[in-house]
């Protein structure tokens, strides 16, 4: 099917004002709870604070209020719950590009049954781990991070929204020229818009108070006619304009994200010494194994003996090489594995670098084909 | 499905730690990003405790034997009663603040002096207005001890700080260590002790104030003294890197003893009540064999279980609402993740007070 745009918003006056851009997204959860076409739905909720996003299974709407309002500094991936713990129920589930190309992933490995999801896609222009929010609130924005109410990533800049209804900007290639502003691997990447979720939503282009919807498949077509007909959310068709923007900001993200590759995937690309003192911090702690999205092997190569024989000669390279061998050509570039790397190696770059020298190979795009990549041994299912 | 915050109980770096509670029980850990110690880091023992997580020993034992927990206070509070200076009560640094304190209300209450806790590597808690971020900011890092490897979320404050530019030097006694392959200078030594009675010479007046020391182990817990007055006379930045998640806390209402002084208590007392420890694999089973009565309280069962005269409920700090100090003396309160109907430590010290 040809993609359609749409302008959506919450026709429930009180999701139409906590939610994001008019809270269609939140109405179509209320819509697929109320109507039982899903057990519950996997959202980011607020936490001790709105640095503190946490991954939770609704399964009562009335509680979707408490999903709503973006969290751009909680970058989680969901895409193991979905395999693992909700693995037998119906879900919905709202989808960063990179919970998406997951999914994917884990779609053509069998571990995630499509007919059992319903993605909503929400555009990305990037996240920003809590801690460094903190302390670039405090140190650019001359704020308590506590008094800000609402953050948001728009033109370029990270927005934050006061107590007192104020807003401070700071532009984002100031913040990430000091170490600061969004997660490395966000700032390389090029998708931004989920087309491979069932509905694609976001701001871009969107007039205010409205959510601007790609649908991108026939079950998302046919959630957000059926969330219109009872009532749920209120749809129009968007003008020339809107498209043409949401397509230009994409255009530009995109544009930064390759711009970024450049830089940190060439450019500035540690050498093989810097690689080796990377490799020598290693404490071999399968931080990097287990938060993998696609990693999902039960009897892991690493789990044998011989990796964990305190006799032999420490050797984080093996370890290493055994991972990049298995996981390289399917990496998403989520950049977990960095995010939870208590040595600090920058590990996603030599992931995404080799998945993109595969791509250029193979053809084989991570999270978005269909087929499983070449090399894939079939002996692993 | 939920996910909750706890604080890791591994060792006392004070790490945040998601947990994934699926129909009652914890089956893994989620990264915490939000918090400001580790960020969502984990070591591999930190993210594997939620395997201790679930554990509760439910109910009391009398020589083995399942029993009323009723019967075995009982006789536990006449046992306490009996001879107070003959009786030692050991907590754990794995005990959080508000045990400990209890723990000191129910030695205050019986008249018992001996109440202690065991410490490891001879490292004894420092107070310090040292933070981790010191360490970040450092720009020359003194370390005895593996800490990568032992303390890793303290290993990535040394590793950003040589990030920043700063020069690490190690010193230890083993051949090669991970912390020593990754400073720039490492110092193969035959006794910390003598290492650190030459520290002056040795390093303090080449780096002077912009100097931090961390310290894992020592061969003697004298040195302790030494290293504080020489962090405030050079105003040094130090972290004693200690074992157990409130080794830190459980020093402001139980005593601690090495590993020779808890062998020279034992055997000089007939009663034992300890706590969150496990004595056998402390001091050995003969050692263990000599007391004349001894309770354990414990959440998972140990060899020391099976030597116990009584043995009392207790369940994991993930079914506990309580406190850590960590090895920098930040506390941090905890709520409980999952609930259980049987009794904690601190009920059980009420019903032995009551």
């Amino acid at each position: 099917m040809d993609n359609e745009y749409l302008l959506a918003k919450a026709k429930n006056e009180q999701l139409h004002e906590s939610g994001e851009c008019g809270g269609a997204v939140s109405s179509i959860f209320k819509y697929l709870l109320d109507e039982k076409i899903v057990d519950g739905v996997l959202v980011l909720t607020k936490g001790e604070d709105l640095y503190d996003g946490i991954p939770t299974f609704i399964e009562n709407s009335d509680e979707i209020i408490n999903s709503c309002g973006s969290l751009h500094c909680s970058p989680t991936l969901y895409g193991d719950l979905l395999s693992k713990e909700l693995k037998d129920k119906k879900v919905a589930i709202s989808v960063k590009p990179c919970d998406m190309m997951a999914i994917k992933e884990l779609e053509i490995r069998h571990q995630i049954n499509p007919e059992n999801i319903i993605t909503v896609g929400l555009n990305c222009g990037g996240t920003v781990k809590p801690v460094t929010a903190e302390k670039m609130i405090k140190l650019f924005y001359d704020t308590d991070p506590q008094d800000v109410v609402k953050e948001e990533i728009d033109k370029g800049k990270f927005i934050i929204e006061l107590k007192d209804g104020t807003e401070k900007s700071v532009k984002i290639d100031d913040l990430e020229d000091e170490g600061y502003g969004r997660r490395e691997n966000c700032r390389r990447c090029v998708n931004k818009i989920p087309r491979q979720a069932d509905l694609a939503c976001g701001n871009w282009g969107s007039a205010n108070g409205w959510t601007f919807v790609e649908v991108t498949s026939q079950k998302g077509k046919e959630i957000i006619e059926n969330a219109e007909n009872k009532g749920y959310v209120e749809t129009k068709t968007p003008g020339e304009k809107p498209i043409a923007i949401r397509s230009k900001i994409e255009k530009v993200m995109i544009k930064m994200g390759n711009k970024f590759q450049k830089r940190y995937l060439e450019k500035e690309y540690p050498s093989i010494n810097q690689w080796d003192n990377y490799w020598n911090r290693c404490i071999e702690c399968y931080s990097c194994r287990d938060i993998c999205p696609i990693c999902y092997c039960i009897g892991c190569e690493l789990e044998r003996d011989f990796y964990k024989d305190d006799s032999t000669t420490r050797n984080p390279l093996t370890f290493q090489a055994v991972r990049i061998s298995h996981m390289a050509y399917s990496c998403i570039n989520c950049g977990q594995c960095e995010d939870v790397c208590p040595m600090e190696i920058p590990i996603a770059r030599i992931y995404q670098r080799m998945q993109n020298k595969y791509k250029e190979i193979s053809g084989y795009e991570a999270g978005h084909s269909d087929e499983l990549p070449p090399i894939y041994s079939p002996l692993k299912e | 499905m939920k996910i909750k915050h706890t604080i890791c109980s591994y060792c006392s770096v004070g790490c945040g730690l998601n947990l994934v509670e699926d129909n009652g029980i914890i089956t893994r850990t989620f990264p915490y990003k939000r918090h400001p110690i580790n960020e969502g880091k984990n070591c591999n023992n930190g993210r594997n405790i939620y395997e201790k997580a679930n554990q509760e020993i439910k109910n009391a034992f009398i020589n083995d034997k399942e029993a009323d927990l009723d019967d075995a206070i009982i006789h536990v509070k006449d046992k306490l009663k009996n001879n107070p200076s003959k009786t030692l009560i050991i907590g754990s640094g794995k005990c959080t603040n508000e045990e400990c304190d209890a723990l000191k209300k129910l030695a205050n209450e019986y008249g018992i002096d001996n109440l202690v806790y065991p410490i490891a590597n001879n490292v004894l808690p420092l107070k310090t207005d040292t933070t981790y971020d010191d360490i970040n900011n450092s720009k020359v890092i003194l370390i005895v001890g593996d800490i990568l490897k032992e303390n890793p979320l303290l290993g990535r404050r040394i590793i950003i700080a040589k990030d920043n530019g700063a020069k690490i030097i190690t010193v230890d006694t083993a051949d090669e260590t991970i912390t020593g392959i990754n400073s720039d200078e490492y110092v193969k030594i035959e006794s910390i002790k003598d290492y650190l009675d030459k520290i002056d010479e040795n390093i303090l007046n080449e780096f002077d104030e912009e100097l931090s020391i961390i310290i894992g182990k020592l061969d003697d817990n004298k040195d302790i003294k030494k290293l504080e007055d020489l962090s405030k006379n050079k105003n040094l930045k130090t972290i004693i890197a200690l074992k157990e998640c409130n080794d830190n806390g459980a020093s402001n209402s139980l005593n601690p003893v090495t590993t020779d002084e808890l062998i020279n208590l034992l055997n000089s007392v007939d009663t034992v009540f300890a706590v969150e420890c496990d004595l056998v694999e402390l001091v050995g089973e003969d050692i263990v064999k000599k007391i004349d009565f001894l309770v354990t309280e414990n959440n998972s069962f140990n060899d020391t279980n099976k030597l116990s005269d009584i043995v009392l409920p207790d369940v994991s700090w993930v079914k506990k609402d309580g406190s850590f100090t960590n090895m920098v003396g930040t506390t941090q309160k905890f709520s409980k993740v999952l609930t259980s109907t049987t009794p904690n430590l601190e009920e059980i010290i009420e019903k032995l007070i009551e």
